[in-house]
């Protein structure tokens, strides 16, 4: 298990390494001069040609990136050209927000796709089973982003059960920050009625978010299942006399899930991507947003930051998705 | 797998070819479900390229301004209804089929290739090729494909040859990473060891040996990607980062729409519809590709 983790982190750190020498071939192939559009289409000549020895665009490429990764090393990831602002300030006071928007839709992503695929493969061949896979293929049909246009229609306007935008009604007076975490924040200043208007304003997104996944996985589930039900250990331990329910928790379900959570692990870990248009259309004031703004009006630092960071996280989730397989499944950790 | 085995060249390649060909739609019609995804797709195909005769208002495509019809819902002369500058959403919409298509067909006619060449590469001659090729692929794959892509395509003029090149950058390693996996099992077993033993070329191991045996998961992937390489591109174009208007496009479209929503909401939904026949066609024709190739499996 140590040399099978020791060994997933040294590649961890080498696509760390490449991602960072991509991103920064990216953020040097766009046309026109950073430093000209940094400071306008007024800047006068001596103004650029000082930014421009700032951001050391005069020295060579291969200097040009030790200057960035020993600064990226050092928390210092330049400055924005939209907020003026540090990238690492503006960083830090999104990510917070996309972080919770993940963990809940990664919550019900898990969830709710054991559920429903517990619940198919058990009525297999029934109208349960029937509905649950017919919804599956109609969600992996609809892109994210209108899937979230139909919730906030449906739920926000029409039905009005929830309030949509942002993370608190306008009146609320927002918990102090502790962890950033809108939810975990009011729960610690005790807070209830904050706390639940934050979760009012955070489940739609969220299960806009999880939904694709969650049908997919739910699928997989169900087919794993109904794979290992015909097998023959489970054939004695029907004949052992041991009760269905038992079956289904103890001897099925664990082999079941190794598929699932491989798929499981891209998804949560693509929850990250898919959220940057979740954010866009619930107005979530979150990194994802940024980063589209950013990238929208070409703002390279701020660009760099949040693939960096988005990068780094899809990276943290995959090493932990690879443990749990591990975990589950011994003949990956003693076979690789 | 085994029962695909090689490909046999013989005098009855002809005769056999068919017979197979008999059985593998046999094998497909079965499921219902994947002649439904055949039938959409096809009927997309058709409408593609028949659009300038489909299209009730064929001139409402490009810039076109018409206030006196601007916003209706839909009736029998708009079957969709217009939108804020009186255009015909349907024909919009079955334009917007050419752009989605072309795009997936020229993606995945650069990234398979491309893709598969550098994982026959890396599989079949190993060492330093393989660590060199797989962990770049790594690198493109330690990213979530959508940020990449609105990355590479936010740098570049927003237009759809540059969501094009987005995509198809981030495409290929999902291919070189599949090819590779099977080539390096198959460069171990007795028949290419023979092929080597006679003094078989390179390029001849490489294309004739190893290539037809990898050709079946490839097509089936590839069938699966023609829809997701749509959804990206619709959700570039959503963003702002696809073919600009007035040319339509289906993120666009859906993107103008979702301002006036719920008033206007035929602007949005059948766009939104749309995407989603096409993409759903794709997915249950690969799916059926997949079943139709390994037989026996659910």
């Amino acid at each position: 298990m140590l040399r099978f983790l020791s060994r997933r982190l040294l590649q961890g750190v080498f696509v760390i390494f490449g991602l960072s020498i991509f991103i920064f071939v990216i953020s040097r192939i766009i046309p026109g001069d950073p430093a000209k559009m940094a400071l306008g289409p007024r800047a006068t000549e001596t103004a650029v040609e000082q930014l421009r020895e700032e951001m050391h665009l005069n020295d060579s490429i291969p200097e040009q990136y030790y200057y960035w990764i020993t600064g990226a090393l050092k928390g210092d990831l330049g400055k924005s050209v939209n907020t003026k602002r540090a990238v690492v300030e503006d960083v830090s006071e999104f990510l917070p927000a996309t972080i919770e928007l993940v963990i809940v839709s990664g919550i019900i992503l898990i969830v709710v796709s054991l559920l429903l695929g517990v619940l198919a493969a058990r009525y297999k061949d029934t109208w349960i089973d029937a509905l649950i896979r017919f919804t599956a293929y109609i969600g992996i049909a609809i892109p994210s982003f209108v899937m979230a246009i139909i919730f906030l229609l449906i739920f926000g306007l029409v039905l009005q059960w929830v309030p949509v935008l942002g993370r608190l009604s306008p009146g609320m007076t927002p918990p102090p920050t502790v962890t950033g975490l809108m939810m975990v924040d009011s729960l610690i200043a005790g807070d209830m009625a904050a706390f639940w208007d934050a979760f009012e304003h955070i489940i739609l997104p969220a299960i806009s978010l999880a939904l694709g996944g969650l049908l997919q996985e739910a699928r997989i589930l169900r087919s794993a299942i109904s794979d290992n039900m015909g097998k023959e250990y489970i054939a004695v331990a029907r004949g052992y006399g041991i009760p269905n329910n038992k079956i289904m928790n103890k001897y099925l379900l664990k082999p079941s899930m190794i598929p699932v959570v491989s798929v499981m692990g891209l998804d949560l870990a693509s929850l990250m991507g898919n959220a940057f248009l979740v954010e866009k259309i619930f107005n979530w004031p979150g990194l994802s947003r940024y980063g589209l703004n950013a990238m929208l009006t070409k703002d390279l630092n701020a660009i760099s930051a949040v693939i960096l960071i988005i990068g780094l996280m899809f990276l943290v989730i995959n090493i932990v998705v690879d443990i749990i397989i591990a975990a589950l499944d011994p003949r990956i950790r003693l076979g690789d | 797998m085994e029962n695909q085995g090689r490909i046999h060249k013989n005098t009855f390649m002809k005769e056999s070819t068919r017979e197979n060909m008999r059985m593998y739609w046999y094998k497909f019609s079965r499921n219902k479900l994947s002649v439904l995804g055949l039938l959409l797709v096809i009927s997309s195909i058709v409408i593609a390229i028949f659009a300038p005769v489909i299209a009730p208002f064929p001139q409402h495509v490009e810039a076109f301004v018409d206030y006196n019809n601007a916003s209706l819902a839909p009736s029998s002369t708009y079957w969709f209804g217009t939108d804020i500058f009186g255009r015909d959403i349907l024909s919009r919409i079955i334009f917007a089929f050419r752009g989605a298509l072309y795009m997936s067909i020229i993606v995945l006619a650069i990234a398979v290739p491309v893709g598969t060449l550098l994982g026959l590469i890396a599989g079949y001659f190993g060492g330093w090729f393989e660590v060199v090729i797989m962990r770049l692929t790594d690198i493109f794959l330690s990213i979530p494909a959508i940020i990449l892509a609105l990355s590479i395509a936010s740098v570049l003029e927003p237009n759809l040859t540059s969501s094009m090149i987005a995509v198809t950058v981030m495409w290929w390693p999902w291919y070189t990473r599949m090819v590779a996996g099977m080539a390096k099992s198959y460069s171990k077993e007795y028949f290419i060891k023979n092929a080597e033993l006679i003094g078989a070329s390179k390029f001849h191991i490489l294309f004739r040996e190893i290539l037809p045996n990898c050709i079946s998961p490839i097509l089936t992937k590839m069938a699966l990607d023609v829809g997701w390489v749509m959804l990206i591109g619709a959700t570039l174009s959503y963003c702002g980062l696809g073919e600009q208007p007035p040319t339509p496009a289906f993120g666009q479209m859906i993107s103008d729409g979702s301002k006036y929503m719920p008033d206007l909401w035929w602007m949005t939904i059948y766009p939104a519809m749309a995407i989603a026949y096409i993409i759903l066609g794709f997915n249950l024709l690969g799916d059926g590709i997949s079943d139709m190739f390994n037989k026996g499996r659910q």
